[in-house]
């Protein structure tokens, strides 16, 4: 009966508490406890005093290290996307990491098989044919068939473009890669700028994407852009935009396009010599495994391993096969290495810390989600990265980096379960206008927002108390906001909402098709925020759907099913975070009427003290350090690829929070610097 | 030689799939070829099929009335009418693995589907299930062991619940290790299985030599780095271990495979999907890719998404709420009748699965005559979620060799039911799980 978040009546034969809570002090917030019906591990303070940690040491920590971990499905989709400069999307050849408790990154919870492996190679297999797919094949439109509200350019004279017109051609494309679209264009004499398009029509989806926008000089110019292709047919059009003037010209002499271009990322990190010119191909290829399984395997390799795979060249040549071919085989090899696609940690001597390089590994995956760059590999092969103040820098140097987009992104796709808004369930029969384009722009919102923390420093309790969010047009409409900015760009909200606990994913993720769901989003803040995991209702209990109920508010509903006291044990602390939200309907906008035709009541009690609505709520979840901690281990759980527990180890994530600053970039190099981030196993195995 | 026996119906999306794999038309894992072993052998093949729908049922609602030989179906198991000569429908089974009352029904009812093992909540960690048992016994047998079809590839992350692995509600499958099979939706299966036809005899025979090559280094590698791991860490590479081999032994049947590459329009939606799936399925079993399969229409646990809207209620509107919560019916009449109303309909998704098998011709008959197919779900009644009562439907073709047409009440152990379909393929097993002592007294 686990994992279904819905209402639940607890009935269980324990007995009821109605202890006296201690009149509750900014200071002594804020310990919740959940009383169990059983004693059973609730993941929970029983005690309300805070635990104990006076006799915390790194080395008196005991918990279980983490288990080799496989690369995730995006990890190595980004590593193949970096190692070889490929842009293809490779996560559809690939399954899914089971994502344990949440996080895709724990390898305890992952699983391999003959499927996995097969998604590996094939991967890997349609990256190198990506990679090395290069013959700058060119198509001019005069050879092909044109088509368009023009008929051609057989005219010597060029094509004339007036309003909505547009002219193009139909090029099958021979493999992904990158390609130049290229076009001779001139500007008709005009009082105002003209501008036209480059376009291009899926053809697949028909979907229409202007991918380029120029302004038309009145002298014939060469126009161009790179832009990366999926394979097979695509339609290339110059076009005048919906919003030209209504006199706008412009004249086409031709255009063309080539590719798939080659890549200098895979000549940078690949070719560094020239195996079929070379007269010593094994060195060349000797080379090339050295350099290449330094960034793919994210250490240097040692001598015995470059000589099994130079003897697997080797080999192949020896077999006939071309000395490209070989050098195909071995790279994919590389690729499907245990050593890429698990992150080993092992003992070199050095004990439960892990090496230079391990630890350059771990961190690049936890902030970037793809291998360590240059900077972090040289740094770990002088052994320096290990050094408190370089550690810290390259932290700093990383959460300041555009890459860092592929924490906020992976991060709260999985502790927000933002992954969700995928699959968006609202039913689109009541939440008319409600659509997966919108959901998809409530995930950007909340990694927006996520992501504005590291780049401004900001405390981390802004992350509930935010009376701010990052919106475009539609979402701040459907936000019923009048500010109504173009670009996801900072707006304020005008008090009703608070941070992430009101964004429209949320609210969305944790609701049913038809109506919201208090229980639900009090048991996700519950445990994503206070990392207080409700136990299992009693077996002989049956879940609960409340329904309308004549005269009743949905709290009162509630409320009612919950006289039996052993149920208040969880609900007393999920059921008031989750009726704080409920000015938020299954969508994420504001009411103030629920589905039921009742007033809403958001006012609660949490921790003993009272609130009136989620921006006081939010406020007394931000005092509590329970909120910074349970981040903490959180990003602990995604960082290193273990499960956390709260209870065992909260002195050790107090101690993180205390060496840290306010801010969320500054609790980030808190993690990293720590014993917990940077130890295999905090202390010695067996 | 193409064993062919008719050209699919299935809608033609070629160039789709050409753009899926980025026109690749070499060193794919697997080629849209078959061995022509049905068609060759005297006697066809037997193969088996489990088929798993998530939760439970209204029992007095679901289960046949009559006694073994004289019974009537019910209304959600009227969609096998046409077949009811065919099936064996238990009554009274029950799996004591699943039967633990400290929580997790959801993730134990799933996992032990196959296993009738119980599984814990703090380590993944299940025993070997039924049809992966007989995959091991059928190994070689065919390019591959078990094929298992399921809905999502694991697409939908997180939210598996209260800290239980995702992969007990994802996986009835788990072969040795403790490695829980990944359930493949169609478009996936058909990567796995099918790649363009363009590759000549020669350059096949160069990939395979290619990839043994490549697959004899990486193993070196991870036997070597098993040396310095802990005991948790071996037994993830273990399983790494397992998975090459697996692919390499696959090599070696490359060159004398042929299957026709099917033209199958994947669109998303999920009635769709189940559509796709049993469509691969069929293809599956035909081309003999395997004699094992597997197959889940949805995850265990709650129904993420999923309202049944294309169900009707009683009084013709449409449902619009899971399965799960539905399920929860606590007594009231409009949320049982949507339970057994979505228990008819998944009847009907299954009952056009076994239309698809009869159609294609084998040997002197069908191919469903030639397949055992285990359907079932790990909850008797659906709002308890227990399961003692399992419903559980075996359709028996004419040459499986048993004694089919029978409505079965027995309180027996519903791990001797594997017990008697593992010997059924060949297997001397006589225990099994936590309570399977011996085959089923009963059959």
């Amino acid at each position: 009966m686990l994992g279904c978040f819905v209402f639940w009546i607890a009935c269980g034969t324990s007995e009821t508490t109605s202890k006296e809570e201690p009149k509750p002090t900014p200071e002594s917030i804020i310990e919740p406890s959940i009383e169990t019906t059983d004693g059973d591990d609730t993941g929970v303070d029983t005690a309300s005093a805070a635990t104990d940690c006076d006799g915390f040491t790194w080395d008196s920590l005991q918990h279980q290290p983490p288990t080799l971990r496989r690369l995730s499905q995006f990890e190595y989709q980004n590593s193949l996307h970096v190692l070889l400069g490929i842009e293809q999307q490779l996560v559809d050849y690939l399954i899914p990491n089971e994502s344990g408790d949440g996080y895709d990154t724990i390898g305890a919870s992952q699983s391999l098989t003959d499927v996995h492996l097969e998604g590996y190679m094939l991967a890997a297999q349609v990256a190198l044919l990506e990679a090395t797919s290069w013959y700058s094949q060119q198509w001019d439109a005069e050879d092909i068939q044109a088509i368009g509200t023009e008929p051609s350019f057989s005219n010597q004279q060029g094509v004339v473009l007036t309003e909505n017109g547009y002219v193009g051609t139909k090029i099958p494309l021979p493999s992904p890669g990158r390609y130049r679209f290229r076009a001779e264009v001139e500007g008709e004499v005009s009082p105002e700028p003209v501008h036209f398009v480059f376009s291009r029509k899926d053809a697949f989806t028909n979907a229409w994407d202007s991918f380029a926008r120029f302004e038309a000089a009145e002298t014939q110019q060469t126009y161009e852009i790179e832009l990366f292709m999926d394979g097979g047919g695509t339609t290339f059009f110059v076009g005048l935009p919906d919003d030209s003037p209504a006199n706008a010209q412009v004249r086409v002499n031709w255009l063309q396009l080539e590719g798939p271009l080659a890549h200098d990322t895979y000549k940078n990190n690949v070719l560094i010599c020239e195996p079929t010119a070379s007269p010593n191909p094994e060195m060349c290829l000797r080379q090339i495994i050295s350099h290449f399984g330094r960034m793919a395997w994210r250490r240097p390799l040692k001598p015995d391993e470059v000589d099994e795979l130079a003897a697997l060249s080797m080999q192949l040549l020896a077999e006939g096969d071309d000395v490209d071919v070989v050098l195909q085989v071995m790279l994919q090899s590389m690729l499907i290495s245990p050593h890429f696609i698990f992150m080993p940690e092992i003992d070199h001597g050095q004990g439960k810390t892990l090496d230079d390089h391990e630890l350059a590994s771990r961190l690049s995956y936890f902030l970037w989600s793809q291998p360590p760059d240059e900077i972090l590999r040289n740094f770990a092969d002088a052994q320096q990265l290990s050094q408190d103040d370089i550690l810290r820098q390259q932290v700093r140097r990383m959460l300041a980096d555009t890459r860092a987009s592929e924490f906020v992104d992976h991060f709260t796709g999985q502790w927000l379960s933002l992954r969700s808004l995928d699959y968006p369930v609202a039913d689109p029969a009541l939440f008319a206008g409600f659509s997966l384009d919108l959901a998809k722009q409530m995930r950007f919102e909340s990694q927006q927002f996520v992501h504005s923390f590291l780049q401004e420093n900001k405390p981390i309790h802004e992350l509930l108390t935010a009376d701010y969010s990052y919106l475009n047009t539609d979402l701040a409409i459907w936000y019923g906001l009048s500010d109504r900015p173009e670009d996801f760009t900072r707006v304020q909200l005008g008090g009703k909402r608070s941070g992430l606990l009101t964004h429209g994913g949320i609210m969305s993720v944790y609701a049913y098709a038809d109506q919201s769901n208090p229980v639900g989003r009090g048991k996700w803040m519950s445990r994503a925020i206070l990392c207080l995991e409700p136990p299992p209702p009693p077996p002989d209990v049956d879940e609960l759907i409340v329904v309308p109920t004549e005269g009743l508010s949905k709290k009162q509903a509630m409320a009612a099913h919950l006289s039996d006291p052993s149920c208040l044990g969880c609900h007393k602390i999920m059921d008031p975070l989750g009726f704080s939200l409920e000015h938020f309907d299954a969508t994420g906008r504001y009411r103030e009427i629920d589905e039921w035709g009742n007033p809403v009541d958001p006012s609660g009690e949490l921790f003993g003290m009272t609130f009136t609505d989620v921006v006081s709520m939010a406020d007394l979840l931000q005092q509590s350090p329970r909120f910074s901690r349970c981040l903490t281990a959180h990003l602990l759980e995604y960082g290193v690829g273990r499960k956390v527990d709260y209870v065992d180890e909260e002195c050790a994530l107090r101690e993180v929070v205390d060496t840290a600053g306010d801010s969320l970039p500054e609790l980030i190099e808190a993690v990293v610097m720590s014993p917990l981030f940077r130890q295999r196993s905090p202390q010695e195995e067996e | 030689m193409i064993f062919r026996t008719q050209k699919p119906k299935w809608a033609l999306n070629r160039r789709h799939f050409l753009r899926g794999i980025g026109g690749v038309a070499i060193g794919l894992p697997f080629l849209d070829v078959m061995r022509p072993v049905a068609a060759q052998e005297e006697q066809s093949p037997l193969r088996i099929v489990y088929y798993y729908t998530p939760q439970g049922v209204i029992e007095e609602d679901w289960f046949p009335f009559g006694d073994e030989t004289n019974f009537t179906l019910s209304n959600p198991l009227s969609p096998l009418q046409s077949y009811k000569d065919k099936l064996l429908v238990f009554k009274g089974l029950s799996n004591e693995a699943s039967n633990i009352q400290d929580g997790g029904a959801h993730f134990r009812g799933t996992a032990s589907f196959l296993t009738c093992t119980r599984v814990e909540q703090d380590s993944i960690s299940n025993g070997v299930s039924a049809d992966q048992h007989i995959a091991n016994h059928l190994t070689g047998e065919t390019l591959y062991s078990s094929l298992e079809f399921g809905v999502h590839s694991a697409d939908l992350t997180g939210q598996c619940g209260s800290g239980w692995p995702c992969s007990y509600v994802r996986s009835i499958s788990w072969g040795n290790n403790h490695t829980a099979r990944a359930f493949l939706k169609p478009s996936k299966m058909f990567q796995r299985l099918f790649v363009d036809e363009n590759v000549d005899a020669a350059s096949l025979q160069d990939m395979i030599r290619r990839r043994g090559k490549i697959l004899d280094v990486v193993l070196a590698q991870a036997q070597r780095l098993e040396a310095n791991v802990g005991a948790q860490d071996r037994q993830k590479l273990d399983q790494y271990f397992t998975s090459i081999s697996e692919v390499e032994q696959r090599l070696q049947h490359f060159l004398w495979m042929q299957c026709e590459t099917p033209d199958i329009d994947f669109s998303t939606e999920y009635l769709a999907v189940l559509d796709q799936m049993s469509d691969l399925m069929v293809i599956a079993l035909q081309c003999d890719y395997s004699r094992v399969l597997s197959a889940m229409t949805h995850s265990g646990g709650a129904s993420h998404g999923i309202n049944y809207n294309w169900i009707d209620d009683a009084s013709g509107n449409p449902l619009q709420d899971s399965f799960h919560s539905y399920s929860h019916h606590g007594d009231n009449t409009q949320k049982k009748a949507a339970v057994t109303a979505i228990n008819q309909w998944e009847m009907e998704v299954f009952a056009s699965f076994l239309h698809k098998l009869q159609a294609i011709p084998e040997g002197n008959g069908s191919l469903l005559d030639n397949t055992l197919i285990h359907f079932g779900k790990e909850y008797g009644n659906a709002s308890n979620h227990t399961s003692d009562n399992m419903p559980i439907v075996l359709v028996a073709g004419a040459n499986c060799g048993l004694q089919s047409g029978r409505f079965i009440e027995a309180q027996e152990s519903y791990a001797n039911l594997l017990i008697s379909e593992m010997q059924l393929m060949g297997l001397s097993a006589n225990t099994f799980g936590e309570d399977g002592d011996g085959p089923l007294s009963v059959l």
